[in-house]
């Protein structure tokens, strides 16, 4: 083989491999409201990775200073102040880091937990399967933020704890998902072909057929984001979140609902960003589902 | 399908043995007890140790959940470590309130939901669909406790219209039913207008119009009824996703409903009554679920088909 064919076989090459991935960007890119969601999830990830340069936690963040409270939004206080004579603006801004946390690792803890489960229901079926799937079930009849409830009083309120008990509850839906993915897949000729050149079943179960039948998943895991960001806050909001003084969105709210009547604006301003935070990650599900969704191709 | 209901029915007993036995485990090993509110710096050791013996603390956690599992399979949910009252009773006593409170957001929820998604489908791509597309977005993204504080500043401090808090009379259903009406309403919205459109565009939408069948029924009836089944799976889920998490609209408003008795039951560490209430509400939660399944059957005649069919597609309609 000649250098000028090699060349040319390595460039049809990449172009192969960039087409499958640079159509879902091009179909995603079409999409003002998915693009709208990226972008505003790319300004809350700069800010939570940021946020701790600019503002110091101790002294800026938790700091009390009783003589400056419920000072309404100003130019030096954006946000005004609370009933401590924090600053809410920075306190605003550092919690981005805890939602964002929150919200990418509980569900990629149970998109973790629920691929392996799922996909071992869908592809060995039998048995294993009506196991997986009634645990599933089960595990889906108990009401997530009762059961998020009893898992926070449990294990004690930190950050770590909120994560594992606002995931548990996402589980039975990954395992549902996955399963319903591989149940598609797994009959597909390559499948058959990668038992055919010796792939142990295992192997075969996680090299091809999973790969295969993420798109599904994807979409899910973005579409959760949303709703676990919203259940941690409520978590928090009834006290089974993170510890104080932590400026957790959800927990912000929950201190300004005691000062409704003269502040307001300290329960106005951590809202608006939890749904701000929401709305981004809903949107840019919605435009994932479009882009990897071959039943709605445009 | 009667057979299918009664299977359904039947599947409560593993899951009200595995919920209780989570629950349980869970309240069981959590720090601190019931017993750490009753106790004071004069109590004794003698009178603590009563306290923990009448509890039955002073047992292993295994002994305490076969006791308790003894009476909960003779179908008694014991009684209250606080207060002394029936679990059951304590819990049908405010089931009302957030039943009543359901059924009003659902009316508010699904009364508004299914003209507005229709409309959107009806004239889709124009300022009217992209106005309820926004709409059910930001509805879908607002933390329902941060909706229910905004409206309880907005009309019951600021206008005085509304009762801030608690269930006195019909007006107090107003700020709660809509807090907890506008998550069901955006997604039933934003269900019914995908349904709609995937629907309006089918040859027997046009083969309707062509044989003359007025517009109205031609929606009414030839793309709702084939719509039907995605927006009552909507309705079913956000529905029971609401009852559950009622919990903390109820927590906002004061609302004296079993969501409330559970955060407190959970706080105050009284186990059996913590879990007697998680166990209920997941039994509403399934027998809900139940209720959309036989929707199903009743709303679309091929699914009722299904179900009188042989045993091969019976089974097709359980996978």
């Amino acid at each position: 083989m000649s250098g000028n064919d090699a060349a040319t076989l390595s460039v049809s090459k990449r172009y192969k491999k960039q087409s499958a991935l640079g159509e879902i960007w091009h179909r995603l890119k079409r999409n003002k409201g998915a693009v709208m969601g990226l972008v505003i999830f790319f300004i809350f990830v700069i800010i939570a990775l940021y946020s701790s340069f600019f503002v110091d936690y101790n002294t800026q963040v938790t700091a009390i200073d009783p003589s400056n409270a419920y000072k309404p939004p100003s130019s030096e206080h954006f946000f005004g102040t609370d009933n401590m004579g924090r600053d809410l603006f920075y306190r605003v801004l550092y919690g981005t880091r805890y939602s964002l946390v929150i919200g990418l690792f509980s569900v990629g803890f149970a998109l973790v937990v629920g691929i392996i489960l799922g996909s071992i229901a869908g592809f060995y079926g039998g048995r294993t399967e009506d196991i997986i799937m009634r645990a599933s079930d089960i595990l889906a009849s108990i009401p997530g933020l009762l059961l998020g409830m009893c898992i926070v009083t449990v294990l004690g309120t930190n950050l770590f704890n909120l994560v594992f008990a606002v995931g548990v509850h996402s589980i039975p839906e990954f395992i549902r998902v996955t399963r319903g993915s591989v149940l598609l897949v797994r009959n597909q000729e390559f499948v058959e072909s990668a038992t055919a050149i010796g792939y142990g079943s295992l192997k075969t179960l996680f090299t091809q057929v999973v790969p295969n039948g993420l798109s599904p998943i994807i979409v899910t895991y973005t579409c959760r984001i949303g709703s676990a960001i919203i259940e941690a806050a409520s978590l928090s909001f009834l006290g089974f979140g993170v510890p104080v003084p932590t400026p957790e969105w959800g927990a912000l709210i929950s201190d300004g609902r005691n000062y409704l009547r003269m502040a307001p604006f300290l329960t106005y301003f951590p809202g608006i960003f939890i749904m701000i935070a929401v709305l981004a990650f809903n949107i840019l599900g919605d435009g994932l589902r479009d882009a990897l969704d071959p039943k709605l191709k445009r | 399908m009667l057979r299918y209901v009664l299977r359904r029915i039947l599947w409560l007993i593993p899951v009200i043995i595995c919920v209780s036995f989570i629950i349980y485990t869970l309240l069981s090993l959590a720090p601190g007890t019931i017993v750490d509110k009753m106790i004071t710096d004069s109590t004794t050791q003698a009178e603590l140790q009563e306290i923990m013996a009448k509890y039955d603390l002073d047992k292993p956690m295994v002994y305490r959940y076969a006791k308790y599992m003894w009476g909960l399979l003779q179908g008694d949910l014991g009684t209250s470590q606080i207060t002394g009252s029936s679990v059951w009773q304590s819990f049908i006593a405010r089931l009302p309130n957030t039943l009543w409170l359901a059924l009003a957001s659902l009316v508010i929820g699904v009364g508004l939901s299914l003209p507005l998604g229709i409309l959107a489908a009806k004239y889709s791509s124009t300022i009217w669909d992209n106005l309820t597309t926004g709409f059910t977005l930001i509805g879908m993204s607002m933390p329902s406790f941060w909706l229910g504080l905004l409206l309880l500043r907005w009309f019951s401090l600021d206008f005085k219209i509304f009762p801030a808090g608690g269930n006195a009379g019909l007006k107090s259903f107003v700020l709660p039913a809509i807090t907890s009406g506008l998550m069901l309403m955006a997604m039933v919205t934003r269900q019914t207008r995908s349904a709609m459109l995937e629907v309006l565009h089918s040859d027997y939408l046009r083969t309707a119009r062509a044989k003359g069948v007025p517009e109205k029924s031609v929606i009414r009836v030839h793309a709702l009824g084939n719509a039907w089944i995605p927006i009552i799976t909507t309705i079913g889920n956000v529905l029971s996703r609401t009852l559950a998490g009622q919990a903390i609209v109820e927590s906002v408003f004061s609302w004296p409903g079993i969501g409330r008795l559970t955060i407190e039951a959970v706080e105050q560490r009284d186990v059996t009554l913590a879990c007697g209430c998680v166990i209920l509400t997941s039994i509403i939660y399934v027998l809900l679920l139940l209720l959309v399944d036989i929707m199903y059957a009743v709303v679309d005649p091929r699914i009722r088909a299904q179900y009188q069919g042989t045993k091969k597609s019976k089974k097709a309609v359980m996978a």
